[in-house]
C-alpha cells in the first residue's frame, strides 16, 4: 500500500518502496525492472500532481539503462494523467543506493530532469523545463 | 586450420595479426576442423581466455568441428577447468580432451565462473546473484561490491541486446591480488556484429564511422545508439564515466578495434588484432 508521508516541501505525497515493487531485487539492472513500476507510477502520480517519493531503501545497486527507463515511465505516467512534461513536477529519490555521479546527472539531463541533492542525501529531481 | 596460442596469453592482442586474421563469423570461413593449440600457454589472463571460447563457438555454431587442445602446464589447465571453459566448449561439441586434469577445489576468488547470457532476464539474475556472492566472499571492500554489480551488468546488458550474438554473451566476475593491489576484474565478450555495425544501423552516425576504432569511441559517448532513439545509448557511456576514476581501466575490443579507458582523459582508440565480436573488460581497485 502507497504511503503518505510529508514532502521535501512538506506538503502530503506518496512513497513507492521499490525494494517491495520490484520483486525484492538488490540490484535493479534491466529496463524490464523499471518497466514494472508502471502501475504503480501511473497510480502515485494519478493520486499527487506535484511529486512522489521513489524509496530504494533495501537496494544495493542501480545500472543507468534502469534510472533511464524508470524517468521514461515516469514521464509516461505524467502524460497518462494529463499532466504532461511541462508542468513542475518532482521526483524524490529516497535513500538512494549510489552516490549522485556525473553519469546518473546525464540521464536526468536527457530526460528533461535536473538531479540535485536533498538535505538527507537523497536525490531531487526537478523537470528542467 | 591451426591457431597457435601464445606462450603469454593477456588478451587477443597478443596475436600476430596474421594468425587470426581468419574471422569466424563470415560465411567463407574455413571449412577444415579448427585446432587451437593452447599446449604451450604457461600464463592467461581472463581476457584471453574468453577469446579462447568466443572464437571456437563461433566456429562450432557455423557447423565446423573444433578441438581445443588443452595447456600442458597443470596449473593454466587447473585454472581453465575452474572458470568453468572446458565445460562450454564439450556443451558446445568442441574435443577437449580434460583427462587427468583434477577439478581442484572451488576458487574462493572466482566470484562468477563464465556463465553464457542469452536475454536480459539471464543478466538481471546473474548481477542480483553476483552480489550476494560479492557480499559472501568477504573479498574487497564491502562497498565496492555494489559498483561492481552495476558495471558487470550494464556491459552485459549492452553485449544481449546489440550484438545479435549466434553464441550469446559469455561473462565472469573474479577478485585478483596484483602486485598494485586488490582488484575486481569483470568482463563479457560476444561473438555479435560488433560495436561498429552495431551503430550503423543507425543512418545518422554511419557517416561518421569509417573504421572499429572510430565506433568504439563513439560508442562511449553520451546518448549514442544504433537504435537511433534520442534517450538511449547511456549505459556504455556510464560504464566509461566510472572507469575514468583514479585506478580503474576499462577495455573494450571490437574487431579490430581496441579502446583503454582510465583515469586519463586523452585515451583513444586503435587498431589492433581481430576479436570476433565484442570484449569488454573492467578492473575495479578494491
Amino acid at each position: 500500500m502507497p504511503q503518505f508521508p510529508r514532502s521535501w516541501k512538506g506538503e502530503m505525497t506518496i512513497t513507492i518502496p521499490v525494494f517491495e515493487a520490484t520483486g525484492y531485487q538488490r540490484a535493479l539492472v534491466t529496463r524490464q525492472s523499471a518497466r514494472s513500476l508502471v502501475t504503480r507510477l501511473a497510480d502515485a502520480v494519478a493520486r499527487s500532481d506535484t511529486e512522489i517519493q521513489l524509496d530504494f531503501k533495501g537496494i544495493e545497486a542501480v545500472t543507468p539503462s534502469f534510472m533511464d527507463e524508470l524517468l521514461e515511465t515516469i514521464d509516461e505516467s505524467l502524460k497518462g494523467a494529463s499532466i504532461g512534461t511541462k508542468t513542475r513536477f518532482v521526483v524524490v529519490i529516497k535513500n538512494p543506493p549510489t552516490r549522485l555521479s556525473t553519469k546518473f546527472s546525464a540521464i536526468g539531463k536527457g530526460r528533461g530532469y535536473d538531479i540535485s541533492l536533498t538535505g538527507d542525501d537523497g536525490w531531487l529531481m526537478t523537470r528542467s523545463n | 586450420m591451426l591457431i597457435e596460442l601464445p606462450q603469454r596469453f593477456v588478451n587477443a592482442s597478443n596475436f600476430r595479426v596474421r594468425d587470426v586474421s581468419n574471422d569466424p563469423r563470415r560465411s567463407d570461413f574455413s571449412d577444415e576442423e579448427l585446432i587451437i593449440d593452447a599446449r604451450h600457454i604457461e600464463f592467461i589472463r581472463p581476457a584471453a581466455v574468453l577469446w579462447c571460447l568466443v572464437y571456437p563457438l563461433l566456429a562450432l555454431v557455423h557447423g565446423r568441428s573444433c578441438r581445443f587442445l588443452v595447456p600442458e602446464n597443470a596449473g593454466v589447465c587447473v585454472y581453465m577447468r575452474s572458470l568453468g571453459m572446458f565445460d562450454i566448449l564439450q556443451q558446445a561439441g568442441a574435443g577437449v580432451d580434460t583427462r587427468g586434469i583434477g577439478r581442484s577445489r572451488p576458487d574462493p576468488q572466482l566470484i562468477v565462473s563464465l556463465t553464457v547470457l542469452n536475454s536480459q532476464r539471464d543478466v538481471d539474475e546473474l548481477a542480483n546473484s553476483a552480489l550476494e556472492s560479492l557480499s559472501e566472499s568477504h573479498l574487497g571492500s564491502a562497498n565496492t561490491h555494489p559498483f561492481v554489480s552495476e558495471i558487470f551488468a550494464e556491459i552485459a546488458l549492452n553485449a544481449v541486446e546489440h550484438s545479435q550474438s549466434p553464441v550469446g554473451a559469455i561473462g565472469f566476475i573474479q577478485f585478483y591480488e596484483f602486485a598494485e593491489g586488490r582488484r575486481f576484474v569483470c568482463g563479457v565478450a560476444d561473438g555479435g556484429i560488433g560495436i561498429r555495425q552495431s551503430l550503423e544501423r543507425n543512418s545518422a552516425l554511419r557517416e561518421r564511422i569509417f573504421y572499429d576504432w572510430d565506433a568504439i569511441e563513439l560508442a562511449t559517448r553520451e546518448r549514442i545508439s544504433g537504435t537511433g532513439s534520442p534517450t538511449r545509448g547511456i549505459g556504455l557511456y556510464g560504464v566509461a564515466e566510472d572507469m575514468r576514476s583514479p585506478g580503474h581501466q576499462l577495455i573494450i575490443h571490437s574487431g579490430i578495434g581496441v579502446m583503454h579507458i582510465n583515469e586519463d582523459l586523452r585515451t583513444a582508440a586503435r587498431r589492433t588484432t581481430l576479436f570476433p565480436g565484442t570484449l569488454a573488460y573492467a578492473s575495479i581497485p578494491t
